[in-house]
């Protein structure tokens, strides 16, 4: 147990004395922490090694596969280290246990991101409204915190309660970086656990962050109706001065619109947004506010020359945004002490002469670490500074300039060589040159505008902007409509679900997290989720994937967003809200255990994840994850046993988590009543699986929704969509080889293709296993059911 | 340095590194030299395909039927275009996995011959092979693009000549 101070902690169930009657009093030296009826489980604020056992477990079922990244060490002064195949560097420290130190630090810094992020929310909100203020998540939430319950064991109510939870993440989150120090820890699977662990206080972060902004900033309240907003390029009002605003932190943003709105002048500013801020400025004042779009639309919209001023918070900002506004005459504002950008700090400055040395260019931009101030000053450059600069700025290039810039290029393949996606760049403008743009713009949707290619170009082409150019008019098209970040999942859509999903009646529960680092465009999300919508898996979605789901149009014009509901049910598309909402992705995933399952929750680490693996078919799809905090929200979907799938670009994530379907042995459980060991087959097969094309993940992702404690009824709807998904990409003669591993008794197989099935189950040698409903890794469990039985 | 393509794009990850093969014929020789060989076929196939406007599948599957190596193949897209040439020595199965069932001491496969993935992609599963393969298994990549971390590669060429040498070696190994 590791809570901060905990030296001294008195617990008194009932005192009665002269003076005073006391009841349920929990107290640790500096905090009082209202006790909860629910016994205290057995891993109240783990250390490192508290779950190591469990995550051992998990790590012996996925053995990480390593590829590294770069092969030498240059961490210390004894290296470089040579670490090719068998070589060990100066500190003694292998290739894999190398590339195993680097997740840890790569999850660190994402966790840690995560974890400075909700502490400038709480403090500063505490500031705002006190420590009392509560925690609200609306009528239908009564396990308001499943992930913070599960992991510390404290039920908070208020906002001062979340400070005792805050510091215990802060202080792990150094403890386990520590471990990264030369000469610290030595064995790769202990490096692995200690992801894990960096993982599930990502989520409690990140369960903090979006808890307080959703109590206090009004937010829906696990609203499954809530409204549609703007998104796209081509939604903005480009002919009123425009904000941008760019990150992840709401409160800068949010105080931009309440100036706005005390001063009477919202509809005179347009405020748009891009990445996590762009969704909770719509969280926060619903229909009104617009989203650009995801993170990698910031050099496509910036060079559009559209808005004004630019306001920077924390996180996924293009670290030359400062130059990139130059080029268009606007200002950057940058609101947060981890992104100064060396611009000179006018937080304490008259606003009036900020805004003069704004817009006379006598300073590119302010650091204004007050977001009252910088609200002001914000809105108060842009209305000045609109009328003199749109004169003067065209924005994207014209078409002349265009073939002109083509003429000049030599086809060295430079830029392609550059690109992250490969794109044939050179080919496209070859044919630019001789006025026929197509192949220019067909690039558009592949490009994730990183400008790598300008950098890379001999001749100083600034290809990026031609690709722009030649796209102009699908950028100015792009207008969609995405259902506002709703927060949590309610208690009530549990219960309802609850049953489904462990039976397997649901298939499963497929969740659209991460950035925009995607192969081949946005378009392949939206049409992942609405495949699984339409086959009444439940289809969630966060952050930049949210987004990109909402970038696409049916046939009759709807958005996904306005075909499928917001439910949570089967069927439903719910849009939880920016990166920090992941929490309530893992905390449904809790709350089944939770509220359907009856298991008890409070720092019951174990058994939850032990159940969950064994009976949630939930699978993360990060398409295109790119950053560390992106590896830290799948670690911490890995140690609750949910397996994750990334796309292509995730590979450089550098280890992958994969089963060994063929090693029977791997995949035995206990079957919880009797203690005996059972094949519980490979299910999930994965847990962290880079696919290369979308039709790979889809058809992994139907897979690793299995679970051992399907029901026959609920094994046969499972197969169903994976034979399915696997025909329609794969041709309809042919059943997955691997089919017969995930058939236990003919009860599993799927009517639609019984006949099939069984012809192939004859012709390798199948033979009927034994069933368990009860599937578990843990001793402990096993024990406890005996104890319930007894 | 004339044959160190890749240091105008991209930067070995260390000091082992693949052999640039600018012959085709020794390219050729090198593969005849194993018995047990597969062609790992990506998706992005079709767009050097398109590209070039050649054949480049057709190619393949000749060269398959001459050294006797097995296709592997991930995507819908080339499963359906095999079936429709009524191709049948191939196998459908995901690239983690492939490499994790080839570098074992298991597999029996002495050559892994790579083509059309993501350039990162690919770059990545054969760091993977060159750390991790059991040490019979050697690596080969036939894209246009060098890839470091093959055994031997062949070097960064304009399109139109990467597909003349692709056509010479699909010549040079006819039985």
């Amino acid at each position: 147990m590791s809570i901060p101070h905990k030296n001294f902690r008195l617990k008194i169930d009932e005192l009665k004395s002269t003076l005073a009657e006391i009841k349920g009093l929990d107290i640790s030296v500096g905090y009082i922490v209202e006790e909860w009826a629910e016994p205290q489980g057995p891993t109240p604020f783990p250390t490192i090694t508290s779950l190591r056992r469990w995550d051992h477990i998990l790590l012996n079922k996925y053995k990480p596969l390593y590829l590294p990244y770069c092969d030498l060490c240059c961490l210390c002064t004894y290296g470089r280290c040579d670490l090719s195949r068998d070589k060990r560097g100066a500190c003694g420290l292998g290739l894999s246990e190398q590339q195993s130190r680097l997740v840890t630090l790569v999850c660190a810094i994402g966790a840690a991101t995560h974890a400075s992020h909700a502490r400038e929310i709480l403090d500063k909100l505490i500031e705002r409204y006190g420590r009392d203020a509560p925690i609200n998540l609306g009528e239908q939430v009564h396990v308001e915190m499943p992930v913070t319950r599960l992991v510390t064991g404290v039920k908070p109510n208020t906002l001062g309660d979340l400070e005792i939870v805050m510091d215990y993440v802060e202080r792990q989150i150094v403890q386990t970086l520590a471990s990264v120090h030369t000469g610290q820890e030595g064995s790769l699977i202990d490096y692995e656990s200690k992801v894990l662990h960096l993982g599930m206080l990502d989520h409690v972060a990140l369960e903090i962050a979006d808890v307080v902004q959703t109590s206090l900033l009004d937010f829906p309240k696990a609203d499954p109706e809530a409204p549609l907003a703007d998104l796209g390029a081509g939604v903005v009002e480009s002919k009123k001065p425009v904000i941008l605003v760019i990150g992840h932190n709401v409160l800068p943003a949010s105080s931009i619109i309440d100036y706005l709105e005390e001063n009477g002048i919202r509809d005179q500013v347009e405020v748009c947004g891009l990445c996590c801020t762009a969704h909770d400025i719509t969280r926060y004042e619903k229909k009104r506010a617009k989203i650009i779009g995801p993170i990698s639309w910031q050099l496509r919209f910036i060079r559009m020359g559209i808005p004004d001023v630019i306001v920077i918070d924390e996180q996924c900002i293009r670290t030359d945004v400062i130059e990139e506004a130059k080029k268009i005459n606007a200002v950057v504002i940058a609101a947060s002490d981890k992104a100064c950008h060396a611009l000179p700090d006018k937080t304490m400055e008259d606003v009036d002469k900020i805004v003069d040395e704004l817009i006379n260019g006598i300073i590119p931009g302010a650091l204004i670490l007050n977001e009252e101030r910088m609200a002001e000053v914000a809105v108060k450059t842009a209305l000045k500074l609109f009328s003199l600069r749109r004169s003067k700025i065209a924005g994207l290039m014209s078409e002349n300039e265009l073939i002109e810039y083509a003429k000049k290029c030599t086809g060295c393949r430079e830029c392609e060589r550059s690109c992250p996606q490969s794109l044939p760049i050179s080919t496209a403008i070859a044919k630019t040159a001789k006025g026929d743009v197509k192949a220019l713009a067909s690039l558009y949707n592949r490009c994730f505008a990183c400008s790598r290619c300008e950098k890379a170009c001999p001749r100083d082409i600034p290809v990026l902007s031609m690709i722009l150019k030649s796209s102009e008019n699908m950028m100015r098209e792009e207008k969609f409509k995405m259902r506002v970040g709703r927060g949590p999942i309610q208690d009530t859509e549990i219960r309802a679900v609850g049953r489904d999903i462990v039976l397997g009646t649901i298939p499963g529960v497929i969740a659209f997290a991460g950035c925009a680092n995607w192969p081949d465009g946005a378009i392949d999300v939206a049409e992942m989720a609405s495949e699984f919508a339409a086959r009444r898996y439940i289809v969630v979605a966060s952050g930049c994937s949210a987004m990109a789901i909402a970038m696409y149009k049916s046939e009759e014009g709807k958005t996904p967003y306005e075909e499928f509901s917001g439910e949570f049910a089967a069927g439903g598309l719910v849009n939880v809200g920016s990166c920090v909402a992941n929490a309530h992705i893992s905390g449904a995933t809790i709350k089944v255990a939770n509220i359907f399952a009856r298991l008890p929750l409070r720092a019951n680490y174990a058994e939850i994840a032990d159940y969950i693996h064994n009976r949630v078919g939930a699978v993360g799809i990060a398409w295109g994850a790119m950053s560390q905090k992106a590896a830290a929200i799948a670690s911490g979907f890995w140690r609750l046993g949910i397996p994750v799938i990334v796309g292509p670009h995730g590979i450089k994530y550098r280890r992958m988590l994969l089963g060994n379907a063929e090693d029977e042995n791997a995949w035995y459980v206990y079957d919880a009543k009797t203690g005996e060991k059972v094949y519980g087959g490979p299910a999930p097969e994965h847990l962290f699986y880079a696919a290369e094309t979308k039709e790979e993940a889809m058809v992994m992702a139907a897979k690793l929704c299995i679970r051992p404690a399907d029901t026959p009824q609920g094994r046969a709807i499972k197969l169903t969509n994976y034979i399915s998904l696997y025909k329609k990409f794969f041709g309809e003669e042919r059943l997955p080889k691997d089919i017969h591993l995930f058939v236990r008794s003919e009860g599993d197989i799927p009517i639609t293709y019984r006949d099939e099935v069984i012809r192939y189950l004859r012709e390798v040698g199948w033979v009927e296993k034994p069933v368990t409903s009860n599937p578990t890794h843990l001793t402990e469990v096993v024990e406890k059911m005996k104890v319930r039985e007894s | 340095m004339s044959i160190e393509y890749w240091l105008k794009g991209d930067i070995p990850p260390g000091p082992i590194k693949a052999t640039v093969i600018p012959d085709i014929k020794k390219l050729a020789s090198i593969i005849k030299q194993h018995k047990k060989p597969l062609i790992m076929i990506g998706p992005e196939i079709h767009k050097l395909s398109e590209l070039i406007g050649g054949d480049i599948l057709g190619i393949l599957i000749n060269i398959s039927n001459n050294i006797k190596a097995e296709m592997i193949i991930s995507d819908s897209k080339t499963v359906k275009e095999l079936d429709s040439r009524g191709v049948k020595n191939y196998v459908i199965a995901f690239p983690l996995e492939v490499i994790q069932k080839i570098s074992s001491n298991n597999s029996n496969h002495d050559l892994a011959i790579f083509i059309g993935f993501h350039y990162y992609y690919c770059w990545l599963l054969l760091n993977y092979l060159k750390h991790y393969a059991y040490k019979n298994l050697n690596t080969m990549s036939i894209d246009p693009y060098p890839q470091p971390n093959a055994t031997w590669t062949l070097p960064l060429l304009p399109l139109s000549i990467w597909y003349k040498n692709l056509c010479q070696l699909e010549e040079e190994l006819k039985v």
